[in-house]
This record gives C-alpha cells, sequence and structure tokens, in this order.
C-alpha cells in the first residue's frame, strides 16, 4: 500500500483521497448493482418505510476503477469497499445515539470512477438509471463528499428520470442534499496551469506549477501528464474553477471558465431549498511557513512522513499565498466561498466573525477561531456552526470524516427532510374549463382606505365574469393568507374547488378580516399545492391559474431569489411549461419595490400576468384581465393562419394568435371578422392602444354592426387601461433611476462588490426593457425610440464593463449615463402625456 | 446729408469710446499698410467691416471694426474692382487704411482668395446627412452634379455616388467650392473607413483598465496619470455633466453597436478642483474641474468646453499624436498596458508617456476640435455664441501666465482659443438663426449654481410612489444649503 510513490501521495493533498486499510466485509443482506463505470450497494434489508440516504464519495474515492482496468474481462464492475470511504460517517450512524437516525433512513452507497472524461454526464446517467432500476419508489436524500456533489448536483439538473418518476428531473425527485466541502464552482487547483499562470503571485509560479504536475501526473508516475492526448491522465477539467466572481481577469481566463458547472449552477436555483452546503476552511500558516513552502516544496512532498493533514495545509497555503486571497481561504483543495455555493465574490468570513458570503442555500461553516461550540443544539443554519480546532480550523478531509461535522450531518439529517405525506385528493368536478384559485392577501394592511372591500368587489366581478364566459364547466376556489408567524396555519382554504358560483359569491362576500403580516411565500406554496392536488383529481383538465393579491412585502422571506433579477430566456423555457400559472395583481404596491419585484417574478416564472392597481376601478380591471376569456370569431377556419390563431387563443398563447391574426390580415386586410379576432389578439397581449385602434378599423368594416355600442365600450376601456399603463410606466422608469442614483451613492460609501452581482442582473434585465419600451408604449414616436436605444444601449454598455471588483472604478461615471438618459426622457415621456393622453 | 449724419454719428461715437486726454494728440492718422484679417461680419450697408487681426497685430482685441471710407476700393485677387457684397465671414483680406486713436478706417480691401471660386479643403468625419447635405467637419457639403466619393484604403474599390450610399461616421476629405449660402460644393471627395487597429486597442486597454480610477472609489479619491484627485462624489453635479455631454455626443456614435471595437463610450467625469480646466482621455473618458464649472455661466457655455473634449476624442486627436509611421507607437502603447500590471519602471514609462497623449494638440487639432464641437453644440440645440464668451470670461479674468495648468498650458491660448471660435462662428453658422437655440441658465444654476451655493436648492415636490427599496441603504446627502423636501409616505407593514 505504501509503495505508492510521493506523486500518489499529493492527490491525497489536492482531492483528499483517503487510506485506509480496514476492509470491511459484505453483509449478507447487502445488495449491490453495476453499471460500467459506477455501482450502487444498499446496506441492510431493504425497508420500504424508510427514506434512501445515498453516501456519494470524493475523487478516488474508490479503487473499483483501477481493478477494472486490469481485469478487463470481467465486463461489470466490481464491488468493492477497500477504502471504504465513509467508515467514520457509518460508525457514527450506527452509534446507539442515533437509532431514531436508522428508523428514518436506509442506507445507500454509490462508488464511481472518477478519471472518465468528460466524467459527470456519465456518472450521473448511471447513477440516474440505478436510482430509477431499484430506488424509484421513494424519493431519496444524498449526502455527497468534495467531487461527490457535483456528481449529484449534475444528476440532479441534468438527468431526466425513466419509468415511474418519466419526465421529472432528478433534482425534482430528490429530497434533500447536503454537500461537505463539495467544489460548487470548481477549484483553481484544477484550472490549467497556463491559466492560472497571469494570475500568479511572483515567485510563487514555480511552486504553484510543481504542486500541480505531482497531482496531475498519478499516472504517469511522476512525470508530467499529457492531458490532451494521454486518456489514462486523470480527469481535471470538469473541475476546474468556473470563474462565477471574476477572481480571474475574464479577458485572460477567455474560454476556459467552467461551462457545465456554470449551466449546471444556473439550473440548480430550482432546487435551492433542497440543498445544504458544509464547508471549513484552514487558518493559514504563519509567513515563515509559507516562505519555507515557496523554497523547499520538492522536499516536503517528497518526504513521505508528511501527513495529509500537513499536506493539505501546506496546499492551503499555496493557495492563499501563490494567489494573493484571490480565492479567499480554503481547505487545502476547495475555496471556502465554492464550498458554500456563494453567490459574490466577496467572501467577508475573517477567523472568528460572523461576517458572511451570500449564499442562496442553507449553509454549515466550520472556521478557526470560535471556541467550543458543541454540536448538541440547534443553530440556525449561515451562522457559524461549531469550532473544534480554534487554532488550524478544518481541512477537506475533516469535512467528512471529523466527528464535528459528522455531529451536524446527523442533527441536519435527522431534522430536515421529510417525506411528503400526501393528504387524499378532493373528489372530482365535471369541469372542461381551466379552474381559478382566488388567493388573496388579508394582511393588517388591507384594512386601509377600504382595500379590503376593493379586494372583495374586484372578486366578486371577476366571479361573475367567469360564469359568464364558462358557466358551470369551471371550477374555483378561495383561499387567504395573513398571520405574524411564518409556519403553521397561515394560509386559510376559505372555499374548496366548487363549479358551484353562488356559493363562490357567499364566500368572497365574507372575506376574513385582516389582520397580521404578508406570508406570501407560504400562500404560494399552499395554494399551488391545492391547486396540484385539484388537477391529480381531474385529469381532463391540465392547467389551472392562481389569481393572487397583495398589497406589500412579503413578511416572511422574498419569493425572487437574492441575485435573481430576471430569469435569462433558458431558463424561463423550462419553467414556464409550468401547469400552475400565478396571476399577481399589487394592489397600491410601489412601482419597482421589491415588492412588487416579488410578484412579477411569480408570473413571470410561471408564464401568468401581472397587473398593477391603484384604485378600486384599477383593481376591478385587472381582476378581469387575469381572469378574462378571449373568444374570438371562427368565420374562416379553413385558412391556415385563421384557424392556426384559434388554435392559439385555445391554448391561451396569445403570443402566437396574434402572429396568426397579424399574417391574416395582412393578407385580408378587408375580413372584418379578421379583423375583430386581430383586435382581440392584441387586446390579449395588453396592446391596448393598438387594440383601440383595430376595434376602430373594424367597425369602420362593418358600420351596422350590431355590437357597435359593446365594443365601443370597449375601445373606451382600453382608451382608459393606456392611460393607466402608460402612468405606470413612468413610475416604474422613476424607479429605475432612484434605483441607479442609490448605486451611484453607495459606490462613495462603501466597497461595493456584494450589490454589484444584484446589479448585474438589474441591468440585464432593464436593458431588454428600455430595448422594448416603443412597443410597450406602443408609440413609435422618434424620440422615443432613440431615447429607447439609447438607454438600453447604455445599460448594456455598464453590464459590459462593469466587472465585480472593480465595479466602482467602471460604473462611477458610466452610472451617470443612463440615470441622465432615463431624466430626458422621463421629462419627455410626461411631455408627451400631457399633450397626447390625457 | 445722410453722409454728414452718418460721420457726427461716429465721431460722437469715438468721442464716447475715447478717452478725452488722448484725443487731442491723435489727430494725425498712423498709416496702416497690408494688414491681414479674417473677416467676421460685413452686413448692408456695408460701411462697418469686422475683422480678426490675428496674433501679431497692432491691437490685442479679439474682433477689430474698421469703418469704409466712401472712397475705399474692394479688388479681388487678381487686383480687378470686386462688388462688396460679395464679401463673406471667413475669407481672409488685405486692408490698407489709417487708425487715428481708437478709430480705424479702410481705404482699401483686397480679398485673398479666388472670390467667384472660393476653394476650400473640408476633412473630417461624415457625421450626419440632411437629404443631401452632409455634415463633415462642422462643416455642410453637397457633391456638385457628376461628383462621386472615390473609395481609398480599405474601400479601394469602392465608389459612392452619393452620401446617401456612405457609411455614417467614415472619414471624408473634400476639396470644393463655397458657396454664397455657406454650403461647400464638392469637386473631388474621397472617404476611408474609421479604422480601429490593434494598437488602438492596446491604448484604450491600457487607459480603461490602467491609468485611469481606483478599483475602490471610498471617498472618491483617485489618481490620474498619478496625480492625485478627487472625483465628485455628488450625483447631481455628476449626473447633470452627462447629461450635457451625452447630447452632444453625434448620433451615427451613438448608434454603433455596443460590440463594435471602435465604438467610444465616453464618460464624463467631474474632478472636484479649483483650476481652470478639462480634458480627455483617448477612450473617450472626459474630465472637467469644478474650477472650470465655477467659471461657466449656462448649459450652453458647458456644452462648449464638453463638446470640444469630445471632438478631440472622437478624432482621436491625441491617437493621432502618438502614431508613428514605423509603428513605433504600438510598442510604446504596449509598454502603457503593462505598466499597471507588473514592473515598477513600466509604470514610470507608462505615466509620462501618457502624460504626453494628454498634454498637447496641434494648434490644427484645436481648431478642429472648436469647429466640430461647435457644430455638435448647435446639433444639441444650444446658442454656440456661448462658446467664445467662456474665453472672454476667462482671459479677462486672469491673464495668460495663470493659464499654465497641467492640460490647457499647452492648448491654444485663451485669446486664440477665443478667435478661433469667433471665426468658427463667423465662417459656419453667419447666417443662421439663433433664435431657436437656448443657453440653458436656469438648468445650469439649478444644479452648477446650487452645488456652489449660489442660489439655494430649488424645492421639489415630492412623488409618491417612489418607497426606497431597502435593499441598497441610501447615503445621507451632501450638506447643501436648501428648505428640505417633504418626505415621500412610506407605508408600513403591521
Amino acid at each position: 500500500m505504501n509503495k505508492v510513490s510521493f506523486s500518489n501521495k499529493f492527490i491525497v493533498l489536492w482531492l483528499g483521497l483517503i487510506f485506509a486499510s480496514f476492509v470491511s466485509p459484505l453483509f449478507a443482506s447487502d445488495e449491490v448493482w453495476s453499471k460500467p463505470n459506477s455501482a450502487l450497494i444498499r446496506k441492510g434489508e431493504k425497508n420500504i418505510r424508510k427514506i434512501p440516504l445515498i453516501l456519494i464519495h470524493g475523487i478516488h474515492g474508490t479503487e473499483i476503477c483501477e481493478e477494472r482496468i486490469v481485469n478487463k474481462d470481467e465486463g461489470e464492475m466490481n464491488y468493492d469497499e477497500k477504502k471504504d470511504y465513509w467508515k467514520e460517517f457509518k460508525r457514527k450512524f450506527r452509534s446507539t445515539e442515533n437509532s431514531n437516525l436508522r428508523e428514518k433512513y436506509e442506507l445507500y452507497i454509490f462508488q464511481y470512477c472518477s478519471d472518465l472524461k468528460p466524467v459527470f454526464p456519465t456518472i450521473s446517467n448511471e447513477l440516474g438509471n440505478l436510482i430509477d432500476e431499484n430506488i424509484a419508489d421513494r424519493q431519496p436524500v444524498i449526502l455527497a463528499h468534495s467531487m461527490g456533489g457535483l456528481v449529484a448536483k449534475a444528476y440532479m439538473v441534468y438527468y431526466r428520470h425513466s419509468g415511474k418518476w418519466q419526465g421529472k428531473s432528478g433534482g425534482d425527485t430528490t429530497l434533500g442534499l447536503i454537500t461537505l466541502a463539495t467544489l460548487h464552482h470548481g477549484t483553481p487547483g484544477a484550472t490549467d496551469f497556463a491559466i492560472l499562470e497571469p494570475h500568479t503571485m511572483l515567485g510563487w509560479e514555480n511552486t504553484v506549477q510543481k504542486a500541480q504536475k505531482v497531482y496531475w501526473s498519478k499516472h504517469a508516475k511522476g512525470k508530467p501528464c499529457d492531458i490532451e492526448n494521454d486518456s489514462t491522465c486523470p480527469n481535471r477539467s470538469d473541475l476546474r474553477w468556473d470563474n462565477f466572481d471574476n477572481s480571474f481577469d475574464k479577458k485572460l481566463y477567455l474560454n476556459d471558465d467552467n461551462k457545465w458547472l456554470i449551466l449546471a449552477n444556473q439550473r440548480l436555483t430550482s432546487f435551492y431549498d433542497k440543498i445544504i452546503a458544509y464547508g471549513g476552511f484552514l487558518r493559514p500558516g504563519k509567513w515563515s511557513r509559507r516562505k519555507a513552502i515557496r523554497e523547499s516544496l520538492p522536499e516536503k512532498l517528497r518526504d513521505s512522513n508528511t501527513s495529509n493533514a500537513e499536506l493539505l495545509e501546506i496546499a492551503n497555503d499555496i493557495l492563499v499565498s501563490g494567489f494573493n486571497r484571490r480565492f479567499g481561504d480554503t481547505d487545502g483543495l476547495v475555496p471556502f466561498k465554492s464550498a458554500l455555493l456563494c453567490t459574490t465574490n466577496q467572501i467577508k468570513v475573517k477567523p472568528g466573525s460572523h461576517a458572511f458570503c451570500d449564499s442562496p442555500v442553507r449553509v454549515r461553516r466550520f472556521e478557526p477561531g470560535t471556541e467550543g461550540e458543541v454540536a448538541n443544539k440547534e443553530l440556525p443554519y449561515q451562522t457559524l456552526s461549531i469550532t473544534r480546532n480554534a487554532e488550524r480550523g478544518y481541512d477537506h478531509e475533516d469535512m467528512y470524516n471529523c466527528l464535528d461535522v459528522l455531529n451536524w450531518v446527523m442533527l441536519d439529517l435527522l431534522k430536515s427532510f421529510n417525506r411528503n405525506t400526501q393528504p387524499a385528493l378532493p373528489p372530482p368536478i365535471e369541469i372542461s374549463k381551466i379552474p381559478t384559485l382566488f388567493l388573496f392577501d388579508v394582511s393588517g394592511s388591507m384594512n386601509e382606505n377600504g382595500k379590503i372591500n376593493q379586494a372583495r368587489d374586484a372578486g366578486l366581478d371577476a366571479l361573475r365574469e367567469m360564469r359568464e364566459a364558462d358557466g358551470n364547466s369551471s371550477a374555483v376556489s378561495i383561499m387567504s393568507f395573513s398571520g405574524d408567524s411564518c409556519g403553521g396555519n397561515v394560509v386559510r382554504n376559505l372555499l374548496p374547488f366548487t363549479n358551484g358560483f353562488g356559493q363562490a359569491e357567499n364566500v368572497m362576500r365574507s372575506l376574513p378580516s385582516p389582520s397580521g403580516g404578508t406570508p406570501l411565500p407560504q400562500a404560494k406554496d399552499a395554494a399551488a399545492a391545492e391547486m396540484q392536488r385539484f388537477l391529480a383529481a381531474n385529469a381532463n383538465v391540465k392547467e389551472g391559474g392562481i389569481v393572487l393579491l397583495s398589497d406589500g412585502q412579503s413578511t416572511c422571506g422574498a419569493i425572487r431569489p437574492a441575485g435573481v433579477y430576471s430569469r435569462r430566456d433558458d431558463l424561463r423555457v423550462s419553467r414556464s411549461d409550468s401547469k400552475i400559472k400565478f396571476f399577481t395583481i399589487g394592489l397600491d404596491v410601489p412601482a419597482g419595490s421589491v415588492a412588487e419585484r416579488d410578484l412579477q417574478f411569480l408570473a413571470s416564472e410561471t408564464g401568468g400576468k401581472y397587473f398593477p392597481a391603484n384604485d378600486r376601478r384599477q383593481l376591478i380591471r385587472a381582476f378581469q384581465k387575469q381572469v378574462r376569456r378571449f373568444a374570438p370569431r371562427s368565420c374562416n377556419a379553413s385558412n391556415a393562419d385563421f384557424s392556426g390563431g384559434l388554435r392559439a387563443f385555445a391554448d391561451s398563447d396569445y403570443n402566437a394568435a396574434l402572429e396568426s391574426f397579424q399574417k391574416y390580415a395582412a393578407a385580408n386586410p378587408n375580413d372584418s371578422c379578421g379583423v375583430y379576432n386581430l383586435a382581440l389578439a392584441f387586446e390579449a397581449n395588453d396592446r391596448y392602444k393598438t387594440a383601440a385602434e383595430t376595434y376602430r378599423q373594424y367597425l369602420n368594416l362593418t358600420p351596422t354592426s350590431p355590437d357597435r355600442a359593446k365594443i365601443e365600450q370597449k375601445i373606451a376601456q382600453l382608451g382608459q387601461d393606456y392611460t393607466d399603463q402608460f402612468d405606470y410606466f413612468i413610475k416604474l422608469i422613476q424607479s429605475d433611476t432612484d434605483y441607479l442614483k442609490r448605486y451611484y451613492q453607495s459606490i462613495f460609501n462603501r466597497s461595493n462588490a456584494d450589490l454589484a452581482q444584484e446589479f448585474n442582473g438589474f441591468v440585464i434585465e432593464k436593458g431588454g426593457f428600455y430595448k422594448a419600451l416603443p412597443e410597450i408604449l406602443e408609440t413609435n414616436e422618434r424620440w422615443l425610440v432613440n431615447d429607447a436605444k439609447d438607454i438600453s444601449s447604455s445599460i448594456d454598455t455598464l453590464a459590459r464593463r462593469t466587472r465585480l471588483q472593480s465595479f466602482d472604478r467602471d460604473a462611477v461615471s458610466l452610472l451617470t449615463v443612463p440615470i441622465a438618459e432615463i431624466e430626458d426622457l422621463l421629462e419627455r415621456l410626461r411631455n408627451y402625456q400631457t399633450n397626447n393622453i390625457r | 446729408m445722410k453722409k454728414k449724419s452718418l460721420l457726427i454719428c461716429l465721431i460722437s461715437l469715438v468721442c464716447f469710446l475715447t478717452p478725452n486726454s488722448i484725443f487731442p494728440q491723435q489727430m494725425v492718422g498712423i498709416p496702416i499698410k497690408k494688414q491681414e484679417a479674417f473677416v467676421l461680419e460685413f452686413k448692408p450697408p456695408f460701411d462697418r467691416l469686422t475683422v480678426d487681426l490675428g496674433d501679431n497685430s497692432f491691437t490685442t482685441n479679439e474682433t477689430t471694426v474698421f469703418s469704409i471710407s466712401p472712397q475705399a476700393v474692394f479688388l479681388n485677387n487678381k487686383n480687378k474692382p470686386l462688388d462688396r457684397t460679395l464679401i463673406r465671414p471667413g475669407m481672409r483680406v488685405i486692408i490698407s487704411g489709417n487708425r487715428i486713436g481708437e478709430q480705424l478706417t479702410a481705404s482699401s480691401v483686397k480679398v485673398d482668395n479666388d472670390v467667384e471660386k472660393w476653394k476650400v479643403v473640408v476633412n473630417g468625419y461624415f457625421e450626419s446627412l440632411e437629404g443631401d447635405k452632409a455634415w463633415i467637419d462642422g462643416q455642410s457639403v453637397k457633391l456638385l452634379p457628376g461628383v462621386t466619393v472615390r473609395g481609398t484604403g480599405d474601400w479601394k474599390k469602392n465608389t459612392f455616388a452619393s452620401f446617401n450610399d456612405m457609411q455614417l461616421g467614415s472619414y471624408v476629405e473634400i476639396d470644393g467650392i463655397r458657396q454664397t449660402d455657406g454650403i461647400t460644393c464638392a469637386t473631388k471627395a474621397e472617404t476611408k473607413p474609421n479604422t480601429f487597429s490593434d494598437g488602438d486597442r492596446k491604448l484604450f486597454t491600457a487607459v480603461q483598465q490602467n491609468l485611469v480610477i481606483p478599483e475602490n472609489l471610498a471617498g472618491g479619491k483617485g489618481k490620474v496619470w498619478g496625480r492625485e484627485v478627487k472625483f465628485s462624489d455628488n450625483l447631481e453635479l455628476q449626473t447633470y455633466v452627462t447629461k450635457v455631454g451625452n447630447r452632444l455626443i453625434p448620433r451615427y456614435q451613438k448608434d454603433l453597436p455596443n460590440d463594435y471595437p471602435g465604438k467610444i463610450v465616453y464618460r464624463f467625469f467631474v474632478i472636484e478642483d479649483d483650476s481652470f480646466n478639462a480634458f480627455a482621455l483617448p477612450d473617450g473618458s472626459i474630465f472637467i474641474h469644478t474650477g472650470l464649472l465655477k467659471q461657466l455661466k449656462n448649459e450652453a457655455q458647458l456644452a462648449a468646453v464638453l463638446g470640444h473634449e469630445i471632438a478631440h476624442a472622437g478624432y482621436e486627436h491625441s491617437r493621432k499624436k502618438i502614431e508613428d509611421p514605423t509603428g513605433k507607437w504600438l510598442a510604446l502603447a504596449a509598454v502603457i498596458a503593462g505598466a499597471a500590471t507588473k514592473t515598477k519602471e513600466g509604470a514610470t514609462i507608462g505615466t509620462m508617456t501618457a502624460l504626453g497623449i494628454l498634454n498637447s494638440y496641434e494648434r490644427a487639432a484645436e481648431d478642429q476640435a472648436d469647429r466640430v464641437g461647435l457644430y455638435y453644440m448647435m446639433q444639441a440645440g444650444y446658442d454656440p455664441r456661448e462658446a467664445p464668451k467662456v474665453w472672454r470670461e476667462h482671459s479677462k479674468k486672469t491673464q495668460e501666465a495663470a493659464l499654465n495648468n497641467l492640460i490647457y498650458s499647452n492648448h491654444s491660448t485663451a485669446q486664440q482659443r477665443l478667435r478661433n471660435l469667433n471665426r468658427v462662428i463667423a465662417f459656419n453658422y453667419y447666417e443662421t438663426d439663433f433664435s431657436q437655440t437656448k443657453n440653458g441658465e436656469k438648468e445650469y444654476m439649478n444644479t452648477v449654481g446650487v452645488y456652489f451655493g449660489w442660489i439655494p436648492k430649488p424645492v421639489v415636490p415630492p412623488v409618491r410612489n417612489n418607497t426606497p427599496s431597502p435593499s441598497v441603504t441610501i447615503p445621507k446627502p451632501k450638506p447643501t444649503p436648501k428648505p428640505t423636501p417633504k418626505k415621500p409616505r412610506v407605508k408600513k407593514r403591521p
């Protein structure tokens, strides 16, 4: 075993392999399933009442792959547990004090080969297949160390189930994931030295390069491994730094950022609530030690007496000093901010301090410097967890085999993940139209200015509208939410789904009297669950709409994840096939405020719409628009465009409907029926002004139309909508300048990098908004077109030229450009509003 | 009778203007022989000729008025008699006459160029198009029928039948005849693309990344070319300067896509410094001192300063200056680029070179920046006649010695700038109706005036619906004398 050369030893240094001579016997009740590059082992008897807990080791955590290479003829992978990676975990798991944990979980161990290139598509696919074939009856919890966390992540975001969970992603069916020192953003230790070099501190180049060479030459026995061409070289490219924080100069880093990891992390946002990330770091060595490392690294490495712990300390010093803290603290292999899945570059962790980077998931931090916390009481996430080793801190190996960490893992396993207990499905109702659930905010502020009465009136109006359109073929449910806490019974189901509209009106007339706070996320989840159950019980309806009215900011955390201003397109696609759409209404919610952004986010994420309302009339109108059904006329259904438009209307795909009828009307400008449907399509897309003009055109084509009076009324209504909308957009644009100005001021107040992330999201979204402004305002005035172009261009310039580290420098003047332009635009818009709209 | 009354009028004017004490000794005229002059104004009834006599003459006044003696002769460049109504601003004339005290009389005015075919040269960027009239180098140009624009450089194979076929922002060289309406008719025209070389890119990168502003601006302290400066943290002031500057940027520049390599991203920085100064870097960074803002009177004057600097950056004057036919300057740019990354020696060389880039523009470049800057002003709706006032005021306040600060020391002196602006206005905007232009005094006072405490901050009615988002802290406003506006009502959740 110890015949291995220093090079093998160094693997330990870089990626935390453990050497164990202990071979655990395979128990009779264990079961093993193999795939070409991996294996899944169940420990003990199967028990379907328990949650499967799958352990996934880090890089080179098993020797099965080496054996497979030797015995190629066997064809199938051998199970072995020679290394017994999870020895400490199992010891803890089996100890008497954890009997309740054994009651809850059934233990599985997943083993895989680490050196495939690329490794994650193959391994995550095999893991998924193993799960589908063998444990798809219960949702598993995954506990993974280091690279194992990336295996789990790849499985969650890329794998699509077959079989019982057909079509769902791995993340959908995963109950929870605990990652221990996982390189969520990769590690610079796996980045090509040519890329690292320009960022290396003077005098450290040699050290860094040597350390890298030694590690990555495992199979070449001490010689550099030709990673490009030699297939036996270990994998590293999948593990390299993703540069999420621009700690490398973007220009120098060019195309070497870790694309698969970046994409995986983007997709992971859907599963943030399932993840607990553990991370630790070592206190860097004294200057004298670091100097010694710089000067005499090779000797230290060749010395087989050097312990793993010491090697990790050396690696930590190389990563910290060799790059001038560019990656912050590390556990010897993985930067702390990578392990914690931070979203900003600034990790403000100092030993003993509680300052902390911004992570979207729950985290447990293990740091040097704080005395004596013990893992026997519940600590909230995100705060400092524990310190065993006040002087040294925690290294990469400690993160899966030291008791301090494992105690917390046990605690989290016990408390955090629970099997979903599904309540019984409601009785089915004979309906064919989309069911609607009304979800009312009845927090205390709804008492002000009679807002609750406005909500009631608007709700009643919406019910009438629905009854007229759908009759009894649609179902409705009413829920309300308010409360001073954020859990328990903050959501009330006032009316289970019914097609009895009379009953619904009665409930609507007696909404609960407002009090308490606004537990918006809880309300959202409860309503979605209720809708989900209804859809499950009524197979003939495929989607449902939730009309959500709120008048203020959530008191129980935001819905929009931190740092996310808008979703990029690729993410929206995966979500907008959502079967449950949220149609949100903000009553008296300030334009551009956090509360409004939450509502907008919820609507855009699910494919619904958001409307603001400031008074009774606007509220009634907002409800009408949210529950509105569009009934196009079907006079020329033999035409392809026409029938396509009708179909799109039936599918509520109003964008496609508009496109079809635009084509049709262009070819048949005098077909009043087509023009009517075109007007309807404009209306459905909230292009009020154009809709009104098109209805007018329809009336000109059919001067004796019997519905003339009704359409005249509609035109007036649309005119009012347009005026209201114009007013709203002026407020929204005003809020943008306010936002930008606050940013500008804060540049001079403090270092701004932690805000820069969110800011970048803002500019990306707003760039698109301003570009589309003439279309949104339905005005092609030359000044507006130019202003819109200029603003989106200057916002784009900001996004291009501001980098996280040097945000202050880059943004100080560029920020004033959109501010100045938007101020000019506002002045012109207000003039235009005065002269042309009111 | 008429002449007599005019004479009386003139004499009384002279009496009014001239101190009585010197009047008696100056009765005998001093002859003026062949004085070169630049015509600024000559209008009906053609009895007063306003000119600029340039640097080397008996007077240092920016403008000089000659009265035309009844017997005065007007000649063309072939010494043939000339109809005086053909004389236009911008023409070079040679004047003979005499001087009695401050009273100047011209007896002979000879136009130095071909009046019937007034040949001019226009070189610059093709900035905009109105019908068939192109604006180039701050002047309007039309193609004579039959004249086409020949491509050179990368466009060697192309010929353009009209300006309409050409790309805005391309470089154009025109030989033409200037018409009485001020439009130049091109007899020969060439164009080449506005290229962006690798060296330019290196220079841009060097300027942008390494030498301008520190990464962390806390407190606003930074360094520009090794000089400590304090960036103003006053949002209103900074935004205002950006706003005015932004309106001056030519449309074609704004319309370039953001990933176009040669796109100049203009950035305006206000520096808290009492000296009278403004300067531009080749990457489009433009700096203006509060000391300069303090001496301006209105927005049009600010536009004049910024327009001039925008023109410098846009016309690549600093790039041209360090351009070297042997390509040596590429190495120079590399040195600058290396300056901030590692070696200390590099930094020093870089800084020195950079100062060189900034310091001096050729006289011709200054004149061009004036021409183009005035054009930008006009385009943005400002009154260009405000531009010379900046320098008139400044030269009145300080003598030239006081101008020896970093940047403007090697510019044309205030006097030269003043004269040049006068000439450009006379030459290009003689028949322009200025009634549609503005000077923006009110706007200037409401921001810059408030900043300096000249006037109290105007009360802005509170706008509802501006509840600040809680994610960003609002810093304390700079203490300026102002009545506190009412706070917007903030909705409170129970």
